[in-house]
């Protein structure tokens, strides 16, 4: 299946800011964060066709995955 | 002076429906009351005190009225907190309760609105509350130069209509979210991050967001690493002050819920649900 992953702010230093990537079907938020090897810290917000979404959401043909590192600072 | 002379007083010293401050400053001397309950008595009259000319075409004198009897909490009085006060006193909120246990230090004068030379050391909520008064004298400020702590939230959020989240880590966004959501405050949350910031509000009595911030807890920011510059908390400070207005004039509000994430390197603006 093909999904659109979409990087925001410092993760797409040394990745890209959206590409469309090849993923076997049922694959998990989780296995896809790994995949691009981003730490676990550095995903704060996880949106899948712009709803909120876990790390234990499985993932289907044409979804758009989002993901934004933690922002902290007032 | 009673409400009735001080109707006559506004009828004899208004220009066009506008009260000037040397009039409401000289009913207040008149009638031994604050400026904050002179220019509660013009607007009830349905007279504008000059400062606010320029927001007639977008606030009704109902409007600044219930702005002028509304109370926010800004928790946290650093880059955030302070451009938000600013603009939520401009805007002729008539109560603000500013919370911070720190004092400005030198690397806050990059980006915080009250830090200057003259108030390096000086705690940050006390010098917010008399800044303000030479901005709004009619805004009521109570300074608290304390940590947010759960043990206070009721007494200090209690008078609260709207919680402006202006903090600086999770595990400290996430307390003050629920304890909006326990006590049925709308919590307005901000956060930055170099060229990054975010922005969500969370309506009285969810916890929607409060549960996101909670699963962040302990995760470092990347503003740890990248700093903030001036602009940031600037733009976001601005996005929780028309949130919040937004929230007092009761608006229809397509914002609950919903995070917004705005990209000022590459100019983008991206949001998306947490419901």
């Amino acid at each position: 299946m093909k999904i659109t992953v979409k990087l925001f702010a410092t993760l797409r230093t040394d990745r890209f800011e959206q590409d469309v990537l090849h993923a076997e079907s049922g694959t998990s938020v989780q296995q896809m964060i790994d995949m691009l090897t981003i730490p676990p810290d550095e995903a704060a917000i996880i949106f899948v066709n712009g709803r909120h979404a876990d790390l234990r959401t499985a993932l289907s043909d044409g979804d758009t995955l989002s993901i934004f590192p933690p922002i902290g600072g007032g | 002076m009673e409400r009735d002379t001080l109707r006559e007083f506004f009828e004899l010293h208004q220009s066009g429906g506008l009260i000037s401050l040397a009039a409401a400053e000289q009913a207040m001397m008149a009638g031994g009351c604050s400026l904050h309950e002179v220019e509660d008595a013009a607007l009830a009259a349905g007279y504008l005190p000059r400062r606010y000319e320029r927001n007639r075409n977008l606030l009704s004198l109902e409007d600044q009225l219930k702005l002028h009897r509304s109370c926010v909490a800004v928790v946290g009085c650093g880059g955030l907190g302070g451009h938000g006060a600013e603009m939520l006193a401009r805007c002729g909120v008539g109560r603000l309760i500013c919370i911070d246990p720190d004092s400005f230090a030198e690397h806050n004068l990059n980006r915080q609105r009250f830090c200057t030379i003259s108030s390096l050391g000086l705690p940050k909520a006390q010098v917010i509350a008399e800044e303000l008064r030479n901005i709004n004298p009619s805004t009521l400020v109570s300074a608290h130069v304390e940590a947010f702590r759960l043990s206070r939230a009721a007494e200090l959020l209690g008078p609260a209509d709207v919680v402006v989240d202006a903090l600086d880590s999770f595990d400290a966004r996430a307390e003050l979210a629920a304890a909006c959501s326990a006590l049925g405050r709308p919590f307005v949350h901000g956060a930055i991050g170099g060229w990054y910031g975010q922005f969500a509000m969370q309506a009285a009595g969810s916890n929607s967001l409060g549960q996101w911030l909670s699963a962040c807890r302990g995760k470092s920011g990347i503003d740890e690493q990248l700093g903030n510059p001036s602009f940031t908390p600037a733009f976001i400070a601005s996005l929780q002050v028309a949130g919040t207005i937004r929230i007092l004039l009761g608006k229809d509000d397509m914002a609950w819920g919903n995070v917004f994430f705005c990209d000022l390197r590459q100019m983008s603006f991206d949001a998306g649900s947490l419901g």
